[in-house]
């Protein structure tokens, strides 16, 4: 058990900086403390640090403008989209014929179907690290509690909810089966959200501001993919926030959202983590341009 | 967005249809003596030529309502080629029956991208009520008799259909 709480010790204490970390340890072995001791002294060191890293503005635009906001549209998206190809996943995969690529037109449509969802996969990817790096390079010190937040609200902000597509009875055949309807989007949230924000993470906090020719590269792709999964953003939010009983949205009031201005400006959103990237490299560009003049 | 299964904003509607009506959702037959008789319908194809589904007494008939923006429902319509394929020597018929409202406008430049080996109708509102289309997709198993043995609104299981086909193959015709 001491092991135990020593090992919770040294991983705790190595969230410091290196050091405050190499004094505390210091002090831990001088003292010759018992390890429960150890564990609430070296917490306590932490809240206390990254409380005072709270007052600054950053961490609350990291938490107000992305975590929240952000976390939230891409639980959405990705539950749908997750929802929607477990259909087309559950009719190809499951239950495969041979029609399907006999005539041209069939072949087109499952092309078409499998593009989409590649496309879908790529654009989740592509907001996740964007977000995660801007994540990282707004709130470097508190990123541990700002990105445990973004998980928490990537996979608890649609918990209460349904989607239109599972509640509906004609696809019962499909989310009767678990995989599809646990399994598919928590792997769609993990693999395509989860891991690429947190490896933009571990880049923005190391790189915080990137070449201004990758930010732009980063930029045009992330517009793009924004403009070409617009239509799906909006359906996401309808359609994909439904109540658990079927009835309809889950919040009321969205169902006269339906085809409002603020509904269509909604994918706008993701777009702003990559504006971010763009306007830190080009100030970071022209201080070097001037420094150099 | 794209709806595989048609217009999910029916589905409270339907969920509670499905209640009072007691259409089938699950994969099986109904027992021979609750069986009911399939509404009759004469549709033309797109050549113009008549169909008729009485005429198909003694055969068993694959109904399938579906139109061009339902997107599972066009992804479904390759299992009934293959059944067509593979069953219609046993006495399998497959029908389409298309509910787009702007009809063979519509129905026609798909049928030419994705030929079908079965006859395609067009449908009309009058249908709507008889065959309880409440979503789409709305698929039947008409057994020999004419009458209605499996009705499914929304996907159904392709091996459980396929099933479901053989044993409706197997039974005799009274």
């Amino acid at each position: 058990m001491t092991g135990v709480v020593w090992w919770l010790v040294e991983r705790a204490s190595a969230l410091l900086d290196a050091e405050e970390r190499d004094a505390v340890r210091g002090d831990l072995a001088e003292l010759n403390v018992a390890a429960g001791r150890a564990l609430r002294e070296v917490v306590g060191l932490l809240v206390r640090r990254q409380l005072r890293l709270w007052t600054d503005w950053r961490p609350w635009l990291a938490l107000a403008g992305l975590v929240i906001p952000l976390g939230m549209l891409l639980s959405l998206i990705s539950r749908q989209w997750a929802n929607t190809n477990s259909i087309y996943a559950w009719l190809y995969v499951d239950n495969w014929t041979w029609s399907y690529i006999e005539t041209a037109g069939a072949r087109h449509d499952l092309a078409q179907i499998s593009g989409t969802f590649l496309l879908e996969c790529v654009t989740l990817v592509c907001w996740a690290w964007t977000l995660g790096f801007t994540l990282g390079s707004l709130s470097r010190r508190t990123i541990w509690v700002t990105g445990t937040l973004f998980g928490a609200v990537l996979f608890g902000g649609t918990l209460g909810s349904s989607t239109a597509g599972l509640r509906n009875p004609g696809n019962a055949a499909v989310f009767s089966l678990m995989f599809y309807r646990d399994g598919f989007p928590t792997l769609v949230r993990t693999v395509l959200v989860l891991v690429p924000a947190v490896i933009g993470m571990r880049k923005g906090v190391r790189q915080a501001t990137l070449p201004l020719t990758w930010a732009l590269i980063s930029a045009v792709a992330v517009v793009t993919l924004t403009a070409l999964a617009a239509p799906s953003v909006k359906g996401s939010v309808t359609w994909g926030w439904w109540s658990t009983s079927g009835e309809g949205p889950a919040i009321r009031q969205l169902a006269q959202l339906r085809d409002s201005w603020q509904l269509r400006l909604l994918p706008m959103l993701m777009v702003w983590p990559v504006a971010y990237m763009v306007a830190r490299a080009t100030r970071r560009h022209w201080r070097r341009q001037s420094a150099a003049a | 967005m794209r709806v595989p299964f048609g217009q999910t904003s029916v589905a409270p509607v339907l969920t509670l249809l499905l209640t009072i009506v007691g259409v089938a959702t699950a994969a099986d037959l109904a027992n021979l003596h609750d069986r009911k008789a399939a509404p009759d319908f004469a549709l033309t194809d797109a050549t113009g030529a008549p169909i008729t589904l009485s005429t198909y007494k003694g055969r068993v008939v694959l109904l399938d309502f579906w139109a061009t923006w339902c997107t599972g429902c066009k992804v479904e319509i390759p299992w009934y080629m293959e059944f067509q394929k593979k069953y219609a020597r046993q006495g399998l018929t497959s029908i389409g029956v298309a509910m787009d409202e702007e009809g063979w406008k519509v129905v026609t430049p798909y049928l030419s991208a994705h030929p079908i080996n079965y006859p395609i109708v067009l449908g009309n509102p009058d249908l709507v009520q008889p065959y309880q289309i409440t979503n789409m997709p709305v698929t039947l198993l008409i057994d020999r008799n004419g009458k209605i043995a499996d009705a499914h609104v929304g996907m159904v299981v392709k091996n459980a259909w396929e099933k479901e086909i053989r044993q409706l193959l197997e039974e005799r015709s009274r």
